[in-house]
């Protein structure tokens, strides 16, 4: 199996056939018109994931606010990753991507095997689009890094571990518990 | 599972890709990295791209016999992490074997495109410097300038920069 196929005359996709692609997997993200493809999330992810979306839409109010899970979010033309969790202003629900200028918070979760892409190139990223909050969430044991723009760099804000909790005031207004959206050990 | 665009499967089902699996994915049109079981495949480079990479080379290459300068090999830089930097220098290697060690590597250089620059900038200039690399160059076509990085306890630290048109001697 080769790759060439998707740069069928060597040259950068164009996003339309970047989604055409996404048709048939969830799991490319376009980096500066590169292909970063992973694999499938696992359970745990998945299980936190959809914690941490319920948990922040709790606080979250409906007419101004809303969060959603894995979708395309253009940064700038040729940048169009998949955060794990977004909150954002009012987006059209049928757009193949929203865009930067419409998202509040990033929240991604990492294991630490493959920690790399989410902190430090998507955290320059999110960081250059202008994002107001990153929020990490270590799968493994629940942590919460959240990280605030300040200028063009994230400065971090907290850490939140089992135990302990993050009250988040902006963009919405909740407290999360970290080993509440731990999957049963 | 196929796409109407591709007409092949994507590289993996889903999970991680190994280092088996990346090295299997074979000479391609684009260059593909391996990224902690992720895998980042970039457009083809072009020929500004390749003449600055090739003078660069005959530069490093210049009066040393002891060293070798080579162009676009992967490089292991950990488990699972397999880099293609655009040039390096490298000790005694086995000249037959299409994957270059991280320890066997001096200096990393990588040229910078619009695609390729906030990764050469951070995910790579980080991976090289937590594989030990001692050396990384960073050339920048558009800006015309090299900046040349050593190692020490915190990462790379700026050395110099210079006039890229002076080391490679192309106008371009």
């Amino acid at each position: 199996m080769t790759t060439s196929a998707f740069f069928p005359d060597g040259g950068p996709l164009s996003e339309e056939e970047f989604f055409a692609l996404e048709e048939a997997t969830d799991r490319v993200e376009l980096f500066d018109w590169s292909l970063h493809v992973t694999p499938a999330p696992t359970p745990r992810h998945q299980h936190i994931s959809r914690r941490l979306a319920n948990a922040l839409e709790a606080g979250a109010t409906p007419e101004r606010l809303h969060v959603v899970e894995a979708i395309n979010v253009r940064l700038k033309p040729g940048r169009i990753p998949i955060p794990d969790v977004v909150i954002t202003s009012d987006i059209d629900f049928d757009e193949q991507a929203v865009d930067a200028e419409q998202v509040l918070l990033v929240c991604e979760i990492v294991s630490p095997s493959n920690a790399s892409a989410d902190k430090i190139l998507k955290m320059h990223y999110y960081a250059e689009a202008g994002i107001p909050w990153y929020l990490i969430v270590e799968q493994e044991t629940g942590a919460l890094h959240l990280y605030r723009l300040e200028g063009r760099h994230y400065v971090e804000r907290s850490v939140t571990k089992v135990g302990d909790l993050l009250h988040l005031t902006d963009p919405v207004d909740v407290t999360i518990a970290p080993e509440k959206l731990l999957p049963p050990r | 599972m196929t796409s109407a665009l591709i007409g092949r499967s994507l590289p993996m089902e889903a999970l991680p890709t190994t280092e088996v699996d990346y090295l299997q994915l074979g000479e391609t049109s684009a260059i593909s990295e391996l990224w902690d079981g992720n895998v980042l495949t970039c457009p083809r480079d072009t020929p500004r791209h390749q003449m600055i990479l090739n003078s660069l080379a005959n530069a490093l290459r210049a009066g040393r016999t002891d060293l070798n300068v080579v162009t676009g090999v992967p490089v292991r830089l950990g488990p699972g992490r397999i880099a293609v930097p655009d040039l390096i220098i490298a000790g005694t290697i086995d000249p037959d074997i299409p994957l270059v060690e991280a320890p066997s590597v001096r200096l990393v250089c990588e040229i910078t495109s619009a695609a390729s620059a906030t990764v050469d900038w951070t995910l790579k200039m980080h991976a090289y410097a937590q594989a030990r690399i001692p050396c990384y160059l960073v050339a920048e076509p558009d800006r015309g300038l090299l900046h040349s990085h050593m190692l020490t306890a915190q990462g790379y630290v700026e050395q110099s920069v210079m006039q890229l048109v002076r080391v490679t001697g192309l106008n371009i």
